[in-house]
């Protein structure tokens, strides 16, 4: 943070009126830096279908395993399919999938969160099942869905968000614990309003910045855990252009050509850090105890 | 902190690969995978170990990296860090036994954490490396349904969990005697 006393100094006399956190967050290098690696990595995506040289799904054993050059930009892989075209592809799968479960898992963390902290009679049968769902590690609690269910897109997505929802409703549950004894709450009840008026007017809002904050890092986990199935062999169909699936591909011919593994590896990382630039920024915003240097 | 950052998102099992191509392919300098008992042969075995224990190491010295960045800068806000300074103690001093002392406490929770999670977690490096473990035996009974099996290896796991924070709360007395049980 080199340039941090340079920033608030600047803020300083431009004296801006309200410093509200979307000011903040403009401001946030962080929070650009992830933002733009994230909006390139999704334009990406998007635009798989322009910008890849070949078919991902075309197999060409003629010309399997040759290294990048200017035909294949970043080589070909055992079947001779283009690794560009399947890494733009795989793309796609990894950020529906990402964004999937950080939507899936943000709704049910709300729903069980709100629900446990604010009805104290069903917090305690809520949270021990979330405890159990913890207390196996994610990943093996994920292989075990996916080996019962089998493989499939449908199939990632659901066991992840089973996987990462525990840690969402918690940290509602006890965002929900604090604010509910707050005055303004008291004060809401005191006037009549209803349970869920008070719910989802009064303190949802309140619970946004840190679900913001996890939602982020929910969807860098979701990323990884489904290269992870892909490369186990459990995640999306082998001839789906995924991430993983290349990567596990590219561990057969290792010795032969590294570059089947190394490009998807480096885009999987370039993803996470995007969005764990963008979560350490957006907890840098929304947590105003934090924002001391 | 950036390098850590990168380390905790890059992917382990892409870095085991990596790092397989680079030390066992290119250089030969250690075995691309397998295993040795260590007691039957503990050259073999270190050598062995040292790709999957750097692998697996890598993301969680850079979480550990990080909460002990933030443990240390909270500390170093509060009062009885001024007091040190202000009656003269040394920088070196104020850091190591008034700040890190106060701060070692989250970290070795954490510390104790990593250390249970990696004993059944190393699922996919264990497969990476052909290392014949507890997660490579839950994948596979996974992928059978032999769930006598996974209960077994959630049992050990579990054990294992608690055994360890156990050590960690006895810890927690030696690491800051405010601490006490009973």
């Amino acid at each position: 943070m080199a340039d941090g006393a340079a920033t608030t100094a600047v803020a300083a006399a431009e004296a801006p009126a309200r410093p509200t956190w979307r000011r903040h967050a403009v401001r946030n290098r962080n929070i650009a830096v992830g933002a733009s690696i994230l909006a390139v990595v999704i334009l990406a995506a998007l635009l798989a279908n322009v910008i890849s040289t070949h078919d991902p799904r075309r197999l060409n054993p003629a010309q399997r395993l040759k290294a990048p050059s200017a035909a294949n930009f970043l080589g070909t892989d055992e079947f001779g399919r283009d690794v560009y075209s399947l890494v733009l592809h795989g793309a796609r799968v990894s950020l529906l999938v990402g964004a999937t479960t950080m939507i899936l898992t943000s709704l049910w963390g709300i729903v069980i969160g709100l629900i446990a902290g604010y009805y104290r009679r069903v917090d305690m049968a809520l949270m021990r099942i979330m405890d159990g769902l913890m207390a196996f590690p994610a990943i093996l609690l994920a292989i075990a869905l996916m080996a019962a269910r089998g493989p499939g897109i449908g199939n990632v997505i659901f066991a992840l968000s089973v996987v990462y929802t525990p840690r969402t409703a918690m940290l509602i549950r006890s965002t929900v614990l604090t604010l509910r004894e707050l005055d303004y709450v008291q004060a809401a009840r005191a006037l009549g309003r209803r349970d869920l008026a008070i719910a989802f007017r009064h303190i949802l809002p309140n619970c946004v910045g840190p679900l913001l904050v996890q939602a982020s890092f929910i969807f860098a986990y979701a990323i990884l855990a489904e290269a992870i199935l892909g490369f186990l062999g459990v995640g999306v169909p082998p001839y789906v252009p995924s991430w993983g699936n290349v990567i596990a591909s590219g561990k057969n011919v290792i010795r032969e050509a590294f570059w089947v593994s190394l490009f998807p590896g480096l885009a999987l990382t370039v993803s996470g850090l995007s969005l764990n630039l963008l979560g350490d920024g957006l907890r840098d915003v929304l947590d105003p105890r934090l924002r001391v240097q | 902190m950036l390098a850590s950052l990168l380390g905790v998102c890059v992917p382990g099992f892409w870095l085991s690969l990596n790092f397989i191509y680079l030390f066992a392919v290119r250089l030969g300098w250690l075995p691309a995978a397998g295993y040795a008992s260590i007691l039957a042969d503990p050259v073999a075995a270190l050598r062995y170990m040292v790709l999957p224990a750097v692998s697996l190491g890598f993301n969680q010295s850079a979480l550990i990296a990080r909460i002990s960045r933030s443990c240390m800068l909270e500390a170093l806000q509060q009062d009885y860090i001024r007091t040190a300074r202000a009656k003269g103690v040394s920088q070196r001093s104020v850091m190591w036994v008034h700040a890190f002392r106060n701060a070692l406490v989250p970290v070795v929770t954490v510390v104790g954490i990593t250390m249970a999670i990696l004993i059944g977690g190393a699922v996919v490096t264990e497969i990476v490396f052909n290392i014949p473990g507890l997660g490579r035996l839950i994948i596979s009974a996974v992928l059978r349904r032999d769930y006598p099996v996974v209960q077994g290896v959630i049992l050990v796991t579990a054990t294992a969990y608690v055994l360890i924070n156990l050590m960690v709360d006895v810890l927690y007395v030696f690491i800051d005697p405010r601490i006490r049980y009973g």
